[in-house]
């Protein structure tokens, strides 16, 4: 197996497993001005209610997965019931969110050892399918989550740039008091935002407890990487994030292929350092004239 | 003449500034009222508490018969209060014509956005040629055309204009000033501000000069009153608000 197979496909598959984090974080973000540092937790969440359900009403995986999705959303709801409209219009509402997030990262990780217990637990593959790419196979969940990540993310990018809600979701986001004189109600785009994202946080909980073993510490990591992402890509705009997700993915490839699995995180993070001495707006944001 | 809109003995600051002390005034059905006065001394913030965007710290506020309070701005948006606020910088990534039909959705005429765009472009023929770019990249009087067209398409009964003139040239301010008088003809009642004071007694049917957060002063704007007597009282009050 030739390296450059092995870290395009690990390219892609992480970079797709980013990109659901980053995406719905970045929606977040951009919307609510706030980093929800609780969206590990949720993935984490969303991972082991597809476990539950896969193993107590014996559905296929992928309907599972669709269930937690559905069920994460509520739970999403709530979440935003409870952390951010509570503190948000506050003054330094945005501080006292992040903090009620932090919380509930907290809150998530110690209910998912009360509630699933200790022991290791795995999803099974997503489906048989393989495909031989230049001498490598591809197969199972990697290639579901090569073909359904950005796909995804497509399709959220079409809804915000040709649905009403979309069209909503993006006035808030650029002028939030001219968006609240159109009557606009931030409220609930605030709770379609988080629904959204906790939900693509699901789907990436579910790929990556397929190809290994779930903890209630899972999410730790794909958040940290998410957090780069934004770094890389300039929070708040979707293309930024999906080029920023990739590159990430490719770094982390590439590093792990030749220096290996210890030095990669290092060599991930002194990459985000150096993007935020440099450009901390991201790598590749652009802005708007507005004045 | 009913009344639109009564306010009563408002009181308003942000933190312990006081800005609006016990300022009361009223908004007949099918009237123009101008609001005049210096910057700061509270025309922007008396704006804000009738839309509820701020809360005033007594005093009441009643449209089209019912009390605005505790009632969030869509709903006052749903009811026909429209507040074209101060120097927006719109929706940078949004076209012109995404901007005003997203006023017409969310003011909840999302059925009739095509008649009303229609009327907004024969009010403003210059936001049809300038449909498809975004609001961004429109020139400032461009941009407060935007800014009044997304008024008129939220099917106003009070539209506020929150100086809608604020630093454009002479030519364009004429310019835009014309547009007002037609805005004018397409809504009930409009309450207008305008640091320039000639614009504001040419559109309106009654002026309150507004100083430290009162109305010191009111009349009918074709009163033959003498302009420069009230532009004294704006310095005279500026004056004051130096020592």
């Amino acid at each position: 197996m030739s390296g450059i197979s092995v870290i395009a496909t690990s390219t892609l598959v992480l970079g797709g497993l980013y990109l659901l984090m980053a995406a719905g974080l970045t929606l977040i973000w951009s919307t609510l001005r706030v980093f929800n540092f609780g969206h590990g937790a949720l993935l984490m969440f969303g991972a082991y209610l597809t476990w539950t359900l896969l193993n107590t009403t014996g559905l296929p995986l992928i309907v599972s997965l669709a269930g937690a999705v559905v069920a994460m959303a509520a739970l999403g709801a709530v979440y935003e019931f409870l952390l951010v409209s509570p503190f948000i219009k506050r003054p330094n509402g945005d501080m006292l969110v992040m903090v009620a997030t932090l919380a509930a990262t907290m809150l998530l990780q110690s209910g998912a050892q009360l509630i699933w217990g200790p022991e290791l637990k795995q999803l099974p593959p997503f489906g048989g399918a393989r495909v031989d790419v230049a001498g490598s196979v591809v197969q199972g969940t990697q290639l579901v989550t090569i073909v359904l990540a950005p796909l995804l993310v497509g399709l959220l990018a079409l809804v915000l740039r040709r649905s009403s809600i979309g069209l909503t979701v993006r006035a808030l986001e650029q002028n939030r008091e001219h968006a609240q004189l159109l009557g606009i109600p931030p409220r609930r785009v605030y709770l379609f935002v988080v629904m959204v994202a906790v939900g693509f946080a699901t789907v990436a909980g579910a790929l990556l407890g397929s190809m290994q073993f779930m903890s209630p510490a899972m999410g730790s990591d794909p958040l940290l990487r998410a957090f780069v992402v934004l770094a890389f890509g300039g929070a708040g705009s979707l293309a930024g994030t999906i080029a920023g997700a990739y590159a990430i993915g490719l770094l982390e490839a590439v590093t792990t292929y030749y220096f290996g699995l210890s030095w990669s995180p290092v060599l991930v993070f002194l990459a985000m350092i150096v993007i935020m001495l440099v450009k901390p707006e991201g790598l590749l944001h652009t802005r708007v004239r507005s004045a | 003449m009913s009344d639109l809109l009564t306010v009563e003995n408002l009181t308003a600051g942000y933190g312990q500034a006081g800005v609006l002390r016990g300022i009361s005034l009223r908004v007949g059905e099918n009237e123009a009222v101008g609001l005049l006065g210096p910057n700061g001394h509270g025309k922007t913030t008396l704006l804000r508490c009738v839309s509820n965007l701020h809360r005033p710290t007594s005093g009441t506020i009643t449209f089209a018969g019912r009390s605005t309070a505790g009632r969030s701005p869509r709903d006052l948006v749903r009811s026909g209060l429209i507040h074209v606020p101060q120097g927006s910088r719109l929706f940078p990534q949004l076209t012109v014509e995404e901007a005003l039909r997203l006023s017409a959705a969310s003011s909840g005429h999302a059925g009739s956005w095509r008649d009303s765009l229609d009327r907004v472009y024969s009010v403003f023929p210059r936001l049809k040629e300038r449909r498809r770019q975004l609001t961004g990249t429109l020139s400032g009087g461009e941009r407060q055309m935007a800014s009044l067209g997304m008024g008129l398409m939220a099917q106003p009964t009070l539209l506020i204009l929150d100086e809608p003139t604020l630093g454009l040239s002479p030519k364009v301010k004429h310019e835009l000033s014309e547009c007002i008088v037609r805005v004018r003809a397409e809504v009930s009642s409009i309450i207008l501000v305008d640091g320039d004071m000639e614009l504001v007694l040419d559109l309106t049917d009654r002026y309150h000069v507004v100083l430290h957060g009162d109305v010191v002063d009111s009349g009918a704007s074709d009163d033959e009153r003498s302009r420069d007597e009230m532009m004294s009282l704006f310095l005279g009050g500026a004056a004051d608000e130096r020592h």
